[in-house]
């Protein structure tokens, strides 16, 4: 039965940029996006993983953002989780660069105090010579 | 033809001609103390630790290929007919991993080249494994077992192809 009706998340309109999101949007989509972002403005980063059913995203407002998903914590802050696919690198490091740089650009955009934990979870990884579709 | 080499090595098994302190070093270079903070958390998925153990085995000289026959042939078979790599990377056959919070574990089979020193061979891999999974996971490397299961003379597969029929 459910199988039928697509899910609100993948009739959504995906978001690439952070531009896409009006600034009257929910901070929930407006957190997620900076996150992606930021996240693959990052060297190392190949690209996120919203995963094989494409759950690993945040949608709201008609909008999607693969790759991130933030959920609301009882403090009132979001908690982002940020799925990547990372190139032959450090990969620890490069886990503490994506949060260093998602907890500036959060900050730089004003929502600092909207921010909670930021998880960084490495689900692949990315050979030169490795094409994906 | 199936020839176990250490099929349930020690702990850090890569370390018996090593100082004592490997592990601690290992350990203390990991960073593993950051892996969780109110800041958030860093996990690393097991196909990674795979796909990197995969990569460092095919790196190491005398290793003709990765898996048993079944995972071997099922690989041969499917890039034949043109859909490899459909479903199953062919380049994680033959290697399982357990993935924990700090430490992982390898199991490994391995086709070698006849002549090679299958000694010399499961060294090295031990080797090159440990340093690429701690290197790029901050994961340590506990075991790395190998087992060979098949050797590769030079013209096996030229042999291994059908006849022709003019």
């Amino acid at each position: 039965m459910s199988s039928a009706v697509p899910s609100a998340g993948a009739r959504a309109l995906p978001v690439s940029s952070p531009a896409d999101v009006p600034a009257s949007a929910s901070v929930r989509l407006r957190l997620a996006a900076l996150a992606r972002a930021a996240a693959l403005a990052t060297r190392g980063v190949v690209e996120l993983d919203a995963g094989r059913a494409g759950m690993r995203m945040t949608a709201s407002e008609g909008m999607r953002v693969d790759g991130v998903v933030c959920a609301a914590l009882a403090d009132g802050r979001y908690q982002l989780s940020v799925h990547l696919v990372g190139a032959m690198v450090a990969l620890r490091p490069l886990a503490d660069a994506v949060r260093a740089r998602v907890e500036r650009d959060v900050a730089i955009a004003g929502l600092a105090d909207q921010l909670g934990p930021v998880d960084v979870a490495v689900e692949d990884v990315q050979v030169r010579a490795e094409a994906r579709p | 033809m199936s020839e176990t080499q250490s099929p349930r090595t020690p702990r850090r098994s890569g370390a018996a001609s090593e100082p004592a302190e490997a592990s601690s070093k290992a350990k203390s270079k990991s960073g593993n103390e950051q892996l969780s903070s109110e800041l958030g958390s860093t996990t690393i998925a097991d196909a990674v630790v795979t796909k990197i153990a995969s990569i460092a085995a095919r790196e190491v000289p005398g290793v003709y290929d990765l898996g048993g026959g079944t995972a071997r042939a099922i690989g041969g078979a499917t890039r034949s007919i043109g859909i490899g790599g459909i479903g199953v990377d062919e380049r994680m056959q033959g290697v399982g991993v357990e993935v924990g919070e700090r430490e992982a574990a390898v199991d490994l089979t391995v086709v070698v080249e006849y002549g090679e020193s299958i000694p010399r061979i499961a060294g090295a891999l031990r080797e090159n494994i440990t340093r690429r999974v701690e290197g790029m996971t901050g994961l340590t490397v506990t075991e790395v077992n190998i087992a060979v299961n098949d050797l590769y003379f030079e013209g096996d597969e030229a042999a291994a192809e059908p006849e022709r029929v003019e």
